[in-house]
C-alpha cells in the first residue's frame, strides 16, 4: 500500500508544471533546512476541508516534507502524538494553511513551550472563488499581499514557498499574540483560512 | 511597562523584586510581549480601550512560592487575579477582571498528586489539565475515568472553580459537585485545607467532602477569596457499558410530559448520562420531531438494559412520543467506536470543539469567537417553552431587527435538576458589531432578570452585571460576599471584581 508521502509525491506529480509557481523544483528552502543541514521546520498542516490546503499540501510534499492532515480540521490527533511530543523536546517550528481555530489553538498549546506566531495571514475566500489577502504579521516574508492577489488562483503555492523561504534562524523580537483568535467581519458566504507559521520566538 | 491601579513605581519595583526572590528572575514577566499573552480572546471589547489588560504576571511552581508572592502583593497592596491555565475562554480567558491587575499564573503547578484507583478519586494541583490527568490515569493503567469539558485542554481545577460541567454520567459532570477537599492560600499568606483536609495526617481528605464544622469550600467557587492550590475530585470508575436512547415527539407540547419523564428517571438516578434536549422553533416539518431528548445511561450491561426499557416504557407511556434504542457500548470502547462516539460522552478529553468554529462548505455558518448568555430556568416544559417563546419574541426588540448572529436556545442538562437556556453571541473584530452585540447581552439579561432567570456563569465583562440581577432584599447576598471579602481578604488584593465582588476601596458608592 502507498504511504502517505508516496501519495502525496504521485499528487503533486499529476500537477502540470505550468500550475506550480516558479522554484517548486525540490530545490532546498532556507527555513526548511538551513545550510547547517538541521531540520528547522517540524511540518506543515492542512485542513483537508479546504482545497487551498490541500493544494499547499502538494507543494508541501515535492519538497519532501512531511505534511499532516488535520482529520475534519481537529488539531488534536497531531498535536498529542506529533507536535506536543516534538515541542517538548525543543521549540521547532510548524507552518499550515488552516482554518484560524486550528492556528488559535496551536498558538495558546505552543506558547508554553517557547513558540509565537511569526507569520500570519489571511485569505478571504469569496463565494465566487476570489480571493483577498492580508498579511498580518512577519514582514520578513518575501510575498506582499500584492503579490497574493496577482498569483490568482495558484496562491496556495505563492504562500508555500513564501512559508519554504521564511528567515527563521534571524534574529527577532518576542511578539505577543496574533489576531487568529477572532475572525474579521466576513461577506456573506466567504470563507477564511489562515497561512501561518509558528517558530520559537 | 505597566503598573498596576493606585500601586506606586517605587511599590512595584519591590515587589517584582521580592517576586524574583521567591520564584526567579525567569518567571516573573514584564516585557509587552510576555504580558499580551495574558488576554480574553473572545473579549467583546476587542481593540478598545475597554479591554482589559494585565500589568504584568508571576508564575511560581510551588505553594511555598504561591504563600511568598501573595504576601509580597498583599503587603505592598499590588492587585493580583491567579489563573490555572488561562483557557476559560468566552468567560474571560487569563486576562484580570480588574484591569492592569498581576496575573498570578499557576500554570508551573502541574504535578497530578495523587489518583486512587481503588477510591476513586484524584488530588490535582492548579496547573494540570484534563489532558494531563487523563494522560496520568491512562499511563497508569488505572481503570476509572474523568469528566472532561469540551474542550479539554482547560484546568481541572480552573474548571470546576468557575461552575464548568462536563459529558459523562452525573454526579461526575458538576466539576465543582464532585469535588472532595482544597487547599487554599489565603490573601494574608496564610494556608488552609478544607474538609478533613484539616486534620493533620488526614487519611480521608479525598473522601469525605463535609468535615467537620461550616462547610466552606463554596466560598471558593466564582469568588475571589483565597488562592486554590490544590483540590481533590471524586471520579468514575470505568462503567462496563454505555447506550443512548432517543425520545421524540412532533408536538410541541409534548416536551412537558417528556420532560417530567426524564426528570422522573434522572431524580430516581435511572438515567445517569448527560441528556440532549433538541428542539425549536418550528421544528416540527417533514421528519424533524419537535423535540427530541437524547437518554444516556452508564453502567454495568445488564442494568443498563434493563433502565434503558424501564425509561424507554416511561416515554412511549406519552401518547405521541417515540423511543428509538440506540447502540449498546462495552468499553473500553473499540478502534471502530472510538471513531464514531463523541469521546468526551467517555472521558475522552480533545479539541475537536474548534474545527466547528471556522466556516467550512459543511459549517457555513460558523459561531467563532463567541460569548454566551445562560440563564437558569425551572426543569419542567412549561419553562421551557415560555423560554422559547420569551427568545422569539424578545430576537427582534434587541437586535433591532439586524441579523447579528446570535443563536439559541441551546438547552443544557449538566447539572442534576438544573435547565440551562444558552443564547450565544458571535464576536469579531468588528467593533461597531461588537458594540451591537454588547447591548444585545445586556437587553437580554434585563428581560431574563424580570422572568426570574438569571445567569450560572457570566463572561468577565458582563460579570458585574449579572451579579446585579441578585438583588433580592436590596443586595443582600452581594452584601454577605463583600463582607466576607472584607474579613478574608481586606486590602482587596485577589481577583478584585472578580462575579461582581469588589473589595471595598473599589466598591462604587
Amino acid at each position: 500500500m502507498t504511504n502517505r508521502r508516496e501519495f502525496l509525491h504521485a499528487a503533486a506529480a499529476a500537477v502540470p508544471a505550468a500550475a506550480l509557481a516558479p522554484g517548486f523544483t525540490g530545490a532546498t528552502h532556507t527555513c526548511l533546512r538551513p545550510r547547517d543541514g538541521t531540520r528547522a521546520v517540524l511540518a506543515a498542516l492542512i485542513d483537508p476541508r479546504h482545497p487551498e490546503s490541500r493544494a499547499l499540501a502538494r507543494y508541501f510534499a515535492i519538497m519532501g516534507e512531511s505534511v499532516h492532515e488535520l482529520p475534519q480540521g481537529d488539531i488534536t490527533p497531531v498535536w498529542r502524538e506529533h507536535l506536543l511530543p516534538a515541542w517538548r523536546r525543543e521549540p521547532i517550528a510548524v507552518v499550515g494553511l488552516t482554518s484560524p481555530s486550528a492556528l488559535f489553538c496551536l498558538e495558546m498549546l505552543s506558547a508554553s513551550h517557547g513558540l509565537r506566531v511569526a507569520f500570519h495571514a489571511e485569505h478571504i475566500v469569496h463565494s465566487d472563488g476570489h480571493t483577498e489577502h492580508s498579511l498580518l504579521r512577519g514582514a520578513a516574508a518575501r510575498v506582499s499581499a500584492r503579490d497574493l492577489q496577482r498569483a490568482d488562483s495558484r496562491w496556495p503555492a505563492t504562500i508555500a514557498r513564501a512559508l519554504a523561504d521564511y528567515p527563521l534562524r534571524s534574529n527577532r523580537p518576542l511578539r505577543g499574540p496574533s489576531d487568529a483568535a477572532l475572525d474579521p467581519a466576513l461577506p456573506a458566504g466567504a470563507k477564511l483560512v489562515t497561512s501561518w507559521i509558528i517558530a520559537a520566538a | 511597562m505597566r503598573t498596576p491601579p493606585n500601586v506606586t513605581a517605587t511599590a512595584f519595583a519591590a515587589v517584582l523584586s521580592a517576586w524574583r526572590e521567591a520564584v526567579g528572575p525567569e518567571w516573573v514577566f514584564t516585557s509587552d510581549e510576555d504580558v499580551a499573552l495574558y488576554r480574553d480572546a473572545y473579549s467583546p471589547f476587542f481593540g478598545e480601550a475597554e479591554d482589559r489588560v494585565a500589568s504584568a504576571a508571576v508564575a511560581p511552581s510551588t505553594l511555598e512560592q504561591v504563600q511568598a508572592v501573595v504576601r509580597a502583593a498583599n503587603q505592598h497592596q499590588v492587585p493580583l487575579y491567579p489563573i490555572s491555565t488561562g483557557r476559560n475562554l468566552a468567560y474571560g480567558g487569563s486576562a484580570p477582571i480588574y484591569s492592569g491587575s498581576v496575573v498570578l499564573d499557576l500554570k508551573r503547578m502541574n504535578r497530578v498528586l495523587e489518583v486512587n484507583e481503588r477510591n476513586a478519586y484524584a488530588l490535582v494541583e492548579p496547573g494540570v489539565s484534563y489532558f494531563d490527568l487523563y494522560d496520568h490515569i491512562t499511563k497508569a493503567g488505572l481503570d476509572v475515568w474523568i469528566d472532561p469539558p469540551d474542550p479539554g485542554w482547560g484546568s481541572v481545577i480552573g474548571n470546576a472553580l468557575d461552575g464548568g460541567g462536563g459529558w459523562t454520567a452525573s454526579p461526575f459532570r458538576d466539576h465543582f459537585g464532585s469535588h472532595c477537599g482544597m487547599e487554599v492560600v489565603l490573601a494574608n499568606g496564610d494556608v488552609v485545607r478544607t474538609g478533613m483536609g484539616a486534620l493533620p495526617n488526614a487519611k480521608s481528605w479525598q473522601h469525605n467532602r463535609w468535615g467537620y464544622g461550616p462547610w466552606v469550600d463554596g466560598l471558593f467557587r466564582q469568588s475571589n477569596f483565597g488562592v486554590v492550590t490544590k483540590m481533590g475530585f471524586h471520579l468514575m470508575p470505568r462503567p462496563e457499558a454505555y447506550m443512548m436512547g432517543t425520545a421524540t415527539s412532533m408536538r410541541d407540547a409534548d416536551i412537558v410530559p417528556m420532560l417530567d419523564a426524564l426528570n422522573l428517571l434522572e431524580n430516581q438516578h435511572l438515567v445517569n448520562g448527560s441528556t440532549q434536549i433538541f428542539g425549536g422553533p418550528d421544528r416540527a416539518s417533514g421528519n424533524v420531531p419537535a423535540w427530541s431528548i437524547q437518554v444516556p445511561i452508564y453502567g454495568p450491561e445488564k442494568v443498563v438494559l434493563a433502565q434503558m426499557e424501564y425509561a424507554k416504557a416511561k416515554f412511549t407511556a406519552i401518547p405521541g412520543v417515540n423511543f428509538a434504542d440506540g447502540e449498546l457500548l462495552r468499553t473500553p470502547l473499540s478502534a471502530d467506536a472510538l471513531k464514531r462516539v463523541r469521546l468526551v460522552n467517555f472521558g475522552i478529553p480533545n479539541l475537536s470543539t474548534f474545527s466547528m468554529l471556522g466556516r467550512s462548505p459543511a459549517n457555513p455558518e460558523p459561531m467563532g469567537g463567541h460569548i454566551g448568555f445562560s440563564p437558569i430556568v425551572p426543569r419542567t416544559g412549561e419553562a421551557l417553552l415560555e423560554f422559547k417563546r420569551f427568545y422569539a419574541e424578545n430576537l427582534p426588540k434587541v437586535t433591532a431587527g439586524e441579523n447579528l448572529g446570535i443563536v439559541g436556545p441551546v438547552y443544557m442538562t449538566c447539572w442534576e435538576r438544573t435547565l440551562v437556556c444558552l443564547i450565544m453571541f458571535p464576536i469579531n473584530r468588528d467593533k461597531e458589531r461588537n458594540a451591537k452585540i454588547r447591548r444585545a447581552f445586556r437587553e437580554w439579561v434585563h428581560l431574563a432578570a424580570a422572568r426570574g432567570w438569571a445567569e450560572y456563569r457570566a463572561p468577565a465583562a458582563f460579570q458585574d452585571l449579572i451579579a446585579d440581577t441578585y438583588s433580592f432584599n436590596n443586595h443582600a447576598l452581594t452584601r454577605l460576599r463583600e463582607s466576607i471579602k472584607d474579613a478574608v481578604d481586606p486590602n482587596g488584593i485577589l481577583s478584585a471584581g472578580r462575579y461582581g465582588v469588589w473589595p471595598k476601596h473599589l466598591r462604587k458608592a
